[in-house]
């Protein structure tokens, strides 16, 4: 009785693990799809507002709920209460932000390198500026949501037939 | 915030130390000149002291901390938040005001539209920060004059460059807006085509011009002047430096809608006064002419609509009528 209890928990562990490592992935779009709409809301007011950054991202903070909401107020507060430099400020609130976040490194580069990308003396140009990240956002949403099925599949699968592994281990 | 900390935020955090000693006597500051390649000046009570790189100030220009093409990029990014963008007519204009009324005037390359006109201005090299030093209290002297049985008399305050003209203008706009012994207060619309009055940041005026006072800051005078007279029904309309055709023109039609003006032209007597106002048919209440005298300015006289000496005023603050 006890080898069978044994055996359903061993089983039931890893679907769980798996079933975690695709929820990661589900969260994973989702965020990739935010920020793809947190840039191009930034575009919009930047080109027909003329909107500076901060400013930007207090309004996107009114907007946006967890996880970045919060990061962008800070931002703003940072630098047009404190006078901190952007690229400081933008660095050390992201990065807190980005750590506990199922993204990949790159994906987390791609928003850590974000002051990188300004600079422009005119507005349609520096909204243009933001189309880089932009379309990288995108190619990596389009990539998860073709293997997304598949993928999905395949690591429950993984994850069952381990657990029934490791329970003819125990055996 | 104080002064010096308005300063300092001008700067990118790795430049704030050697700004922070160079700064204690903010109070008596009134240039900081930066040059790509040249060294950092600061004007102190119109004396001139170079910036070391360690952030001592000294009369040797060879000590002197010299700037580099990336400092004064990092400059401009810190000063437009990142958002060159977003300060792309004030950079065109040559200027752009930031927190605390402070101006910082630019040059650099001018690129040109087809027209000629100039379209931006690119590889900014040069720089003159001008540190803004409100005189509360400057239109003391005068605001008894500038009153008839509660109203506010049309006043033209006429001075060459740099006798204080707008510090003085701000003042009155901030007395006629709050009110005080000789009138209540009243509606004030500015127009601030240079943003010299109000010094305003992202349309927040850092100077206290009133709180009855609306600003229209950036605009042409003549447009910003119909602008405000159709939205904001101002009983008093302040505009600095008037004097072309066109400017007498949107007073004129001011003056016909009921509402009283103040506001300054460059020139030194009643003469270029009149040649300026020939055709235009305006008649001021109040002509205040400025001068500056060992480096004070000072009210020199005033004349009334008659064109009628008034007052005279000698040194700071005094008056004798």
């Amino acid at each position: 009785m006890l080898r069978l209890a044994g055996c359903i928990l061993a089983v039931a562990g890893c679907a769980g693990f798996a079933w975690n490592i695709c929820a990661d992935g589900a969260r994973r779009l989702v965020l990739l799809k935010k920020m793809r709409g947190i840039y191009e809301t930034m575009k919009y007011y930047i080109s027909y507002q003329k909107a500076t950054i901060p400013e930007t991202l207090r309004r996107l903070a009114e907007r946006e709920g967890e996880p970045f909401g919060a990061a962008f107020a800070e931002i703003d507060e940072r630098v047009c209460e404190k006078g901190e430099a952007f690229p400081a400020a933008w660095q050390s609130c992201m990065k807190m932000v980005l750590e506990g976040l199922p993204l990949t490194k790159e994906e987390k580069k791609l928003i850590m390198d974000f002051p990188c990308s300004l600079g422009f003396m005119e507005e349609n140009a520096q909204a243009g500026a933001l189309d880089e990240p932009l379309r990288e956002i995108s190619l990596h949403i389009e990539e998860i949501e073709k293997e997304h099925k598949s993928k999905n599949k395949m690591i429950m699968s993984l994850g069952v037939a381990a657990g029934v592994l490791i329970s003819i281990l125990l055996l | 915030m104080t002064k010096r900390e308005e300063i300092i935020r001008i700067f990118p955090e790795y430049m704030k130390s050697r700004w922070e000693q160079a700064l204690l006597q903010v109070d008596k500051l009134q240039e900081i000149r930066l040059g790509v390649g040249q060294p950092v000046r600061l004007i102190t009570a119109g004396e001139e002291r170079f910036l070391s790189g360690k952030g001592n100030l000294g009369r040797d220009w060879q000590d002197a901390w010299y700037m580099t093409e990336r400092d004064m990029e990092e400059i401009l990014k810190n000063i437009c938040r990142y958002s060159m963008y977003a300060f792309e007519n004030e950079i065109r204009q040559g200027f752009l005001t930031v927190s605390g009324g402070h101006r910082i005037g630019m040059a650099g390359q001018v690129v040109l539209n087809e027209n000629g006109m100039i379209r931006n201005m690119t590889h900014i090299r040069f720089m003159n920060i001008r540190i803004s030093h409100e005189v509360i209290g400057a239109a003391d002297a005068v605001m008894p004059f500038l009153y008839k049985e509660n109203r506010f008399l049309n006043t033209l305050l006429v001075s060459p460059p740099g006798c204080g003209k707008t510090t003085l203008l701000r003042d009155i706009i901030r007395q006629v807006s709050e009110g005080n012994i000789y009138g209540t207060g009243r509606q004030v619309g500015v127009v601030d085509e240079r943003s010299e009055i109000a010094g305003s940041f992202m349309g927040i005026p850092q100077n206290h011009v009133g709180f009855r006072t609306d600003v229209l800051d950036g605009s042409p005078k003549v447009q910003g002047m119909m602008l405000l007279m159709r939205s904001m029904a101002p009983a008093v309309v302040a505009v600095d430096e008037v004097g072309g055709e066109e400017d007498l023109r949107a007073l004129y039609q001011i003056l016909q809608s009921g509402s009283s003006v103040v506001a300054t032209m460059h020139g030194d007597s009643m003469e270029d006064v009149q040649s300026h106002m020939r055709h235009a048919g305006i008649l001021f209440q109040r002509y205040l002419f400025l001068q500056k005298q060992k480096g004070i300015c000072q009210i020199r006289e005033m004349y009334d609509e008659d064109q009628k000496r008034i007052a005279g005023m000698w040194g700071e603050g005094k008056c004798s009528a």
